[in-house]
């Protein structure tokens, strides 16, 4: 772990304890990565704010079990994905009451900087089509992809993250991959986001 | 400048602090409670046997005592069965050294051996003749095994009982798996205290009474447990 995983790890075994006080820097330094996992996993905000709130308030109750030295953001965004997965089953039971669903770009996830006009609408262009792919593909093709890509871990950490093996973690992400590439290509980018 | 993800979670720390104020939280960390299991499971399969054996037989663990050709053997195949369920209770519980427990192929090891390993330590070759079958011990013995089952269900019930307790919302990941090798591990604790019980030597009764509950236990721990494991 880096120092800030370190830190991390030191004020969740704090929390762990009993130290209500902590929990203002302990949610300081968890939150936006956390919330950022959640926005990928439920691709609305709607959602991602709920799947957030409800992993932390569950990290709350769980905290006893928190093992010390074990990284709480891993340990973090296991809990995000079971809660969104125990989610996805409620409305999978209730489909009537899917829907409202807005999506990840109207938080301002898109950040574009000192561009042009054109340049700002090929960016949303380009926005659209990955967040649209995403969240077409499966759940486990996406969160394998989000792990290793997006959120940097190591397969054997995101093995560990999604209770499977290596070789699942990485056939999933590759998978998932390959399917944004070719939606890529099909929208008229190259795999590295320029026009083709 | 602040991201868009830092400016959201930002906006949304009101509110989640106060669900957090606002919802109690157990303080018993769990390798206390997993200790805690350790030390009373063996403890509760040997007074459930001892009981049992004294209320039927009239005497304690009367499966170690009763027709059994070899002494030597009896007491192997028990440290064996002890064993297995020892190992795959530690396993089960374990948490790992990420929190986020043991790897899955681990737990699919514990859910897919445990019934066929105690199947083939007690059933293949039976360590009593079948002389208590037929009345040697002035007790009947079903051929369906229904005091076996009986006594299964109270140890392996109990167990998976503690097992919950001791890691109730401590498993985010694979919790149906986790549930499943518990299962199978409460089951491993069933299986070894009728062994220790019953002087029976017959196939059926040795495969509906002594390892069906195994299987059982394993289905119940997968489909049951793994909304009381999650956080």
């Amino acid at each position: 772990m880096n120092a800030t995983g370190d830190r991390l790890s030191s004020l969740m075994e704090r929390y762990a304890r009993g130290e209500d006080r902590v929990f203002e820097q302990l949610y300081g330094l968890l939150a936006p990565r956390l919330y950022r996992f959640c926005v990928r996993l439920a691709t609305s905000v709607v959602e991602a704010d709920d799947c957030f709130q409800e992993t932390f308030l569950k990290l709350h109750r769980a905290r006893a079990t928190y093992v010390p030295g074990a990284n709480p953001l891993y340990w973090a965004f296991a809990i995000a994905r079971s809660v969104y997965l125990t989610r996805l089953r409620y409305w999978r039971r209730r489909p009537e009451q899917l829907g409202a669903a807005r999506d990840v770009a109207e938080v301002g996830e898109l950040q574009v900087h000192d561009t042009t006009p054109e340049a700002e609408v090929a960016a949303q262009h380009l926005h659209d089509t990955l967040a649209s792919e995403l969240g077409r593909m499966s759940e486990k093709n996406r969160v394998a992809y989000i792990l290793l890509k997006e959120e940097n871990l190591s397969a054997r950490e995101a093995a560990e993250v999604l209770g499977t093996s290596v070789e699942v973690v990485k056939q999933r992400a590759h998978r998932a991959y390959e399917s944004l590439k070719s939606a890529l290509s099909t929208a008229g980018w190259s795999e590295y986001g320029n026009p083709v | 400048m602040a991201t868009p993800s830092e400016r959201r979670s930002e906006y949304l720390y009101p509110r989640v602090r106060r669900a957090v104020e606002s919802t109690p939280a157990a303080t018993t960390r769990t390798r206390m409670r997993i200790l805690a299991a350790l030390a009373i499971v063996p403890a509760l399969t040997a007074l459930v046997v001892v009981i049992a054996s004294e209320a039927v037989y009239g005497r304690p663990a009367a499966g170690l005592g009763i027709d059994v050709a070899s002494a030597a053997a009896v007491l192997m195949t028990l440290a064996l069965l002890a064993g297995l369920a020892l190992a795959s209770t530690l396993f089960a519980l374990s948490q790992g050294p990420g929190g986020l427990g043991i790897a899955s192929t681990w737990l699919v090891s514990i859910v897919a051996l445990v019934v066929p390993v105690y199947a083939a330590l007690t059933v293949l070759q039976p360590l009593h003749s079948g002389a208590a079958d037929v009345g040697l011990t002035g007790v009947t013995i079903s051929p369906w095994g229904v005091r076996c089952i009986f006594i299964a269900t109270v140890v392996s019930g109990s167990v998976l009982a503690i097992f919950a307790v001791a890691l109730r919302r401590a498993v985010a990941v694979a919790s149906g798996l986790r549930g499943g090798a518990l299962g199978a591990a409460a089951g491993a604790w069933g299986g070894l205290a009728v062994f220790a019980f019953c002087p029976s030597g017959e196939t059926q009764h040795l495969l509906v009474g002594h390892v069906l509950p195994i299987a059982l236990f394993t289905l119940l721990g997968g489909v049951v447990l793994s909304r009381a494991l999650r956080p």
